[in-house]
């Protein structure tokens, strides 16, 4: 019995500090955040009522959400969708070309490891219609019809955001689906040579499926993340021109510096369970189609 | 021998203790002091103040400046919230920013302050409310309108406008001429209001029997989108741009790409305040008595100026040096102090114990002040403030042309808001 108790104890011990930081930075503020939504708490006075899902219904009623939650699914799902496809291209290109493979890994990866804050700033200067050096380059290659006000432009600002997080995240998908290439045994790749399979079909029906694994890490981590953003759309156009880019983020942050803090942890809860929904749906996808080696 | 000992070192402690207590002088206080971001001349103003000030008093300041216009609020609000406000700090007109600062509990209160003893009637009126003032006006009184190049005026052959329809004349004719007649800055947001701010009691405040339609739009018994005459506003504004008046690169241009093409010439006008003077003073000195003023014209007549009233210095009741900030105030409102302000950032004063020089797009808006034209900017006679985002309002109208868009906009966030800051009425 006594062995038993010490068993128990001890592991106990080792989870407490983590556990503890778990608790006091996680669980306690959604729970409070959870309270806090259904009241009419801010900046303007000091009692805080209770009002039921006032600040959900109003979420519902005010158009710029809709607009912000518009915003936020073109993001995720073409940065999900695109980072993938340059990710595995990338890491195919790689793989074939070992010796070229350190220094390209290194270039490709570094941009993911800036913080999106800083990236932002410096495509505000690359994005610049004057003097920006995307639209002198692209004058330069005589492709001046090309040049644009590319974050000013209502029709394309939102792009353009897609376009830096492109730039940013495409190195940390290669160098995932890198980590999945290596595992997967050269023997049947040269099998399916043999049985006269071509590149593509070898990459359909052998290095793809076996890639599943790696696929469901990096489309999770990128819808999640996507869904996430904030400093990206902040820094390069504040959710400009007007609310054209406004993403579900930025519209939290607007309004918690409103002070209206009730409000705006109401659409924060439920941009939680967006999150939570859309990962739940697609964990459960994507693991039905791993293959187990 | 022991009890020797023992009161030996009962004196020692003692005589420790005074020594200790007597180095114990209470130092020189170091005050915060926040600011907005507004061009060299004021920082530099601040600076010099606080200088003869430390030298008077010993005490230092520590001035903060946020560069950020359109977060400055909320980074204030969010430091009260967090109990850490500055001792003093720089604010933005009116007194409706009592209720947003929640101004009872936060802020030192100054009716019974004799530092108010210069400031002028009218100033010293708009700024009380319930017999209370909460922030103390320092700086220039502005007024909104068009800002406008003269040698490019004199190069056309046009004069400012009598009315509206000569106003639209004036721009075709500077269009012709190959200069760009309006430079907007849609970049920055905050400039694209002007027009419709400047124009609300041009065009929209005779049809709403002028101060009883602020005051029941002040308490909800008016709804913006039940007013035509705010959207005639937009109308206009998107006309203008529809007509080819507003330069090439609406969206990107910025506040000083648009204080640089007014300076320069390169564009003709600006729906601008005097406020942008003093920066196109330190970058174009030459330039600068070359912008005069005009107030947006109404169909009928040459129209009003939207005056707008100095910034206001506050104190945190809840600051760590309550006394010393009050101390500065007093020091800030001193003639001596208030000409190195004048010195660095000339503008009309709204005290009367000091003299300023003006530049001439100044001057021009003091003449129409002393022929009594004017009026007071809307958004500084409304309890709850006028329309929030109000500048990303204007921002998509300009880019998008959406004017009924706009309107609805606008409705629903000045109710929202007056919702949120629990004004009565709403």
């Amino acid at each position: 019995m006594k062995i038993r108790k010490t068993f128990i104890r001890y592991p106990l011990f080792f989870i407490a500090p983590a556990f503890v930081i778990y608790l006091v930075f996680f669980v306690v503020p959604n729970l409070t955040g959870l309270y806090y939504s259904v009241t009419d708490l801010s900046t303007y006075s000091d009692q805080v009522k209770f009002i039921g899902l006032s600040n959900f219904a109003r979420l519902i009623r005010e158009g710029f959400l809709v607009t912000a939650i518009q915003n936020t699914f073109i993001y995720a799902i073409c940065v999900t969708v695109f980072v993938n496809v340059f990710g595995i291209a990338l890491a195919l290109l790689l793989n074939e070309a070992p010796r070229l493979g350190n220094l390209y890994r290194t270039a490709f990866f570094t941009p993911y490891v800036i913080a999106p804050l800083i990236v932002g700033y410096l495509f505000t200067a690359i994005y610049q219609p004057e003097v920006g050096i995307l639209n002198k380059a692209l004058r330069g290659l005589g492709l001046g019809f090309l040049a644009s006000d590319w974050l000013n432009d209502p029709r394309i600002a939102l792009f353009s955001i897609i376009m830096t997080e492109l730039w940013r995240s495409s190195g940390f998908a290669m160098v995932v689906y890198l980590a999945g290439l290596k595992t997967i045994p050269r023997d049947l790749l040269d099998q399916a040579s043999v049985d006269g399979a071509t590149y593509l079909k070898k990459f359909r029906r052998v290095t793809f499926p076996l890639l599943a694994p790696s696929f469901t890490v990096t489309v999770l981590l990128m819808l999640i993340n996507s869904l996430k953003v904030f400093e990206t759309v902040l820094v390069l156009t504040n959710g400009g021109p007007g609310w054209v880019t406004e993403v579900f983020n930025t519209f939290i942050y607007r309004n918690f510096a409103k002070g209206n803090w009730g409000y705006a942890t109401s659409a924060s809860l439920a941009l939680s369970l967006v999150i939570a929904f859309v990962a739940v749906l697609f964990l459960r996808l994507l693991r039905r189609r791993e293959v187990e080696m | 021998m022991k009890r020797r000992s023992g009161l030996v070192l009962m004196l020692s402690i003692l005589v420790a203790l005074l020594a200790l207590l007597a180095g114990c002088k209470p130092g020189p206080v170091k005050l915060t002091f926040t600011t907005l971001g507004n061009g060299d001349p004021e920082a530099k103003a601040f600076d010099e103040i606080f200088a003869n000030f430390a030298k008077q008093t010993g005490n230092t300041v520590n001035q903060q400046i946020l560069p950020d216009v359109n977060e400055y609020e909320n980074i204030i609000k969010t430091r009260f919230a967090t109990n850490d406000p500055p001792d003093i700090f720089y604010f933005f007109t009116g007194p409706n920013e009592y209720t947003t600062l929640q101004a009872e509990k936060n802020l030192v209160e100054f009716s019974k302050e004799d530092l108010l003893k210069n400031l002028s009637s009218a100033v010293r009126d708009f700024y009380t409310v319930n017999g209370k003032i909460y922030g103390i006006p320092w700086g220039t009184y502005n007024a909104m309108g068009v800002m406008y190049n003269k040698d490019v005026f004199s190069k056309v052959g046009v004069q400012p406008p009598t009315n509206y329809a000569d106003f639209l004349a004036i721009c075709e004719k500077i269009k012709k001429a190959g200069i760009t007649p309006i430079y907007e800055a849609g970049k920055t947001g905050w400039p694209v209001q002007i027009f419709s701010l400047a124009g609300f009691q041009t065009f929209v405040l005779p049809t709403i029997s002028g101060a009883d339609g602020v005051a029941k739009l002040g308490a909800n018994q008016l709804r913006i989108k039940d007013i035509p005459a705010i959207k005639d506003v937009f109308e206009r504004q998107v006309a203008l741009k529809t007509k080819g008046y507003f330069n090439k690169d609406l969206a990107a241009g910025t506040y000083e790409l648009q204080q640089d093409a007014i300076a320069t010439g390169k564009a003709a006008m600006a729906f601008q305040a005097d406020w942008m003077l003093p920066s196109i003073a330190a970058k174009y000195p030459d330039a600068v008595d070359k912008i005069g003023f005009f107030s947006l014209p109404s169909d009928n007549d040459a129209g009003l100026p939207s005056l707008y009233p100095p910034k206001q210095l506050m104190v945190s009741k809840t600051g760590k040096h309550v006394e010393a900030a009050l101390a500065l105030l007093r020091f800030m409102t001193t003639a001596d102090s208030l000409q190195v302000w004048y010195s660095h950032n000339p503008g009309i004063p709204v005290y009367t114990n000091v003299q300023t020089k003006l530049f001439a797009g100044q001057q021009d808006i003091y003449n129409l002040i002393k022929a009594g034209k004017g009026a007071i900017n809307i958004q500084l006679l409304l309890p709850s403030g006028y329309v929030p985002d109000y500048d990303k309002v204007t921002q998509a109208l300009i880019l998008n042309g959406d004017v009924d868009k706009a309107i609805q906009q606008m409705d629903q966030s000045y109710v929202q808001q007056g919702k949120d800051k629990k004004i009565a009425g709403f």
